[in-house]
């Protein structure tokens, strides 16, 4: 299916307030926790982030931007109902720790995805950089998981990322001085780098609120602590991420890109499904999005009064790869685990800043959560009580063997 | 008296604190009524709805794949209770950590569980996980996956981990939340060898009854700790 940026409509704006929703339909049976595919869930997770950044940006615009509001208003609505579809699709029975696993994969599997497909350097090597973070924090809730509550978390992981220990959370602690990045040129920059900065800001604030909200629903102390810890550094790449954006862009500029990137990521997921009934959500959204990005066209040639092609290309680059990025992640762990960064530069974490490091040793003084909850973890197939497993564990010890 | 008598203290959640104060809240009622017709029984038609919706789409969750070829009908419920057990099991290994920190932390009393009581009935929920590793494995199962089962026993257990979980809660509240457990899982084990009784699947209920056996007791020490406590005769009649 070919997506035509500067010419689909989709389904009119009007009609999508007035007569495409009702509560039940919002409202919808949710995909099962056992049984659906893990990119199902992360597809779920990373478009609920998308319309959660939608709604944050539409609703900073009309802050700034009077004679916008109704016109924001209409399509933030819309937006809002997407939100709902999306995210009352993941099953009460994932526990909110399950979710933190799935929001990690995402962050790890999409991020890698990203990273691998964006043309600037520097900013591939920014994708990396956060990458190895957010896959140390999986191992950590992890590790959370099956200590606390007896669970493994590749009951929601499906095998498809590794479990193990990344850049470790406790030296991610950076002073905001060496959070921020450079920018892209929006004149300059291919529309990829434009898309992918979008797509990760979105997943990791998306990330930081969730924590933010469930850290205090837990009662072990271990927990707590954990969500705290990880929380601060969400904070951090979400800072980092939304440095890479171009400042000088203008609102509408901006919204025209923030609908575009819907469309992109609507129509990758589409491209990817493999349940039946998500795929026709998938469809639903693509349609309500085009139908965003056309009124939002027509208001930019309107008030802007410029053509839409100086922001949009005409089609879509090659869609988001919903795959395990298992080797390439273990190549950028094997290479760049000890970066860390000054300003805007990767360094080795022994060129710091010493304002990073006077920082990151304040925070630890009395500990740290994430070292000490998965002290020696091992992860290992239905937990690590197990312990008739081998060194190097192979599938006889791990799963039955024979005929199925 | 017991033992472990709670504060009386500033708790403001009943209508005592506020007795004028609700008066006013009554009277609101009077003056402005329901905006619409019907009773608490909405809920349930509505939960009617949508269970049948549920029904028309996939289940909640289905079996994980086996490693029998045509597995029966009987070996699928079998390995599904077994499932349960096996996931019970291993997050009970790490409620009796659990409990053992409260007992580190709050100590124990005249007739509470010394810390070497609490690690006996922690190694034994192991033992059970690891033969029941063993049962699914062997039965044809998959030991690290969730069966239907298992989630749903997870999903009511989360209360109890919650409980043992919070350092506000005494080693009594704990033993209590734990005794909840107990007695799920004491009905789990009945459940899991009547039907391998009931199925024809004999070689594991030797072990099955030996578990069976040192849950009745986890049950009783449970039963007694926390009666102990309470400076109360522990009646084991029910």
């Amino acid at each position: 299916m070919t997506i035509h940026l500067l010419k689909d409509e989709g389904i009119p704006l009007d009609r999508q307030l007035l007569s495409t929703f009702t509560w039940k339909n919002l409202v919808r049976i949710p995909i099962s926790k056992l049984d659906s595919d893990a990119f199902t869930k992360i597809r779920t997770i990373l478009m609920n982030g998308i319309e959660m950044e939608s709604l944050v940006f539409q609703h900073q615009a009309a802050r700034m931007n009077r004679d916008l509001q109704y016109h924001l208003a209409l399509v933030r609505r819309a937006e809002k109902f997407q939100q709902t579809l999306v995210n009352w699709l993941l099953p009460p029975d994932m526990t909110p720790l399950e979710t933190t696993i799935a929001y990690e994969q995402v962050a790890i599997e999409i991020t890698a995805a990203v990273a691998l497909a964006e043309p600037d350097p520097y900013l591939a090597q920014v994708y990396r950089f956060g990458l190895l973070e957010d896959f140390d924090h999986m191992y950590r809730y992890s590790a959370l998981m099956d200590r606390v509550e007896g669970k493994d978390a590749n009951t929601i992981v499906q095998s498809y990322s590794d479990i193990v220990p990344g850049r470790p959370t406790r030296v991610e602690h950076r002073h905001p001085h060496d959070d921020l990045r450079l920018g892209y040129d929006a004149s300059e920059a291919d529309p990829r780098t434009k898309l992918h900065q979008l797509i990760i800001m979105s997943a990791e604030q998306q990330t930081l609120n969730y924590y933010n909200n469930i850290g205090p629903t837990f009662s072990d102390p271990a927990a707590r602590l954990l969500y705290a810890e990880i929380s601060l550094i969400e904070e951090q790449h979400v800072t980092q991420y939304e440095s890479i954006g171009d400042t000088t862009l203008g609102w509408m500029d901006k919204w025209l890109l923030h609908e575009a990137n819907e469309v992109y990521c609507y129509w990758s997921c589409l491209e990817a499904e493999t349940d039946p009934n998500v795929r026709k959500v998938w469809e639903l959204m693509l349609d309500l999005e085009l139908g965003h990005l056309h009124f939002v066209r027509e208001l930019y040639k309107t008030i802007e009064r410029r053509d839409p092609a100086e922001i949009l290309p005409e089609t879509l680059p090659e869609p988001l790869r919903f795959v395990s990025h298992r080797e390439f992640v273990r190549d950028v762990l094997r290479t760049e685990v000890e970066l860390s960064a000054r300003g805007t530069e990767f360094v080795h974490r022994t060129e710091e800043t010493e304002v990073t490091r006077e920082y990151r040793h304040q925070l630890n003084s009395e500990g740290s959560p994430s070292e000490l909850i998965a002290a020696g973890y091992v992860w290992r197939p239905g937990t690590e009580l197990i312990t008739d497993l081998h060194e190097r564990p192979t599938l006889e010890h791990a799963i039955p063997t024979g005929s199925e | 008296m017991s033992t472990h008598v709670p504060p009386v203290g500033p708790n403001q959640t009943g209508i005592l604190d506020h007795p004028e104060l609700t008066l006013e809240m009554l009277e609101a009622t009077r003056l402005f009524p329901p905006s619409s017709e019907g009773s608490d029984d909405n809920l349930a038609e509505l939960r009617l709805e949508y269970g049948k919706r549920a029904q028309q789409g996939d289940p909640a969750g289905s079996m994980p794949k086996t490693t029998v070829a045509n597995p029966s009908d009987e070996l699928i419920v079998l390995l599904d209770h077994l499932g349960a057990r096996l996931a019970f099991e291993r997050t009970g290994v790490r409620l009796y950590d659990g409990l053992i920190a409260k007992h580190e932390a709050y100590g124990s009393w005249e007739g509470g569980p010394s810390r070497s009581e609490l690690e006996q009935l922690r190694d034994e929920e192991y033992e059970h996980f690891s033969m029941l590793r063993r049962a699914v494995r062997e039965s044809g199962g998959d030991p690290t996956a969730i069966t239907p089962a298992a989630n749903l026993e997870l999903l009511i257990g989360s209360g109890v981990v919650a409980a043992i979980a919070d350092p506000r809660l005494d080693l009594l509240q704990s033993l209590e939340a734990i005794m909840v457990a107990e007695l799920a899982d004491h009905e789990g084990w009945h459940v899991l060898i009547d039907l391998a009784q009931e199925y024809g699947f004999s070689e594991w209920l030797p072990e099955f009854k030996r578990a069976l056996n040192q849950e009745e007791d986890h049950l009783e020490y449970v039963r007694r700790w926390i009666a102990a406590a309470q400076n109360r005769i522990e009646d084991s009649s029910h």
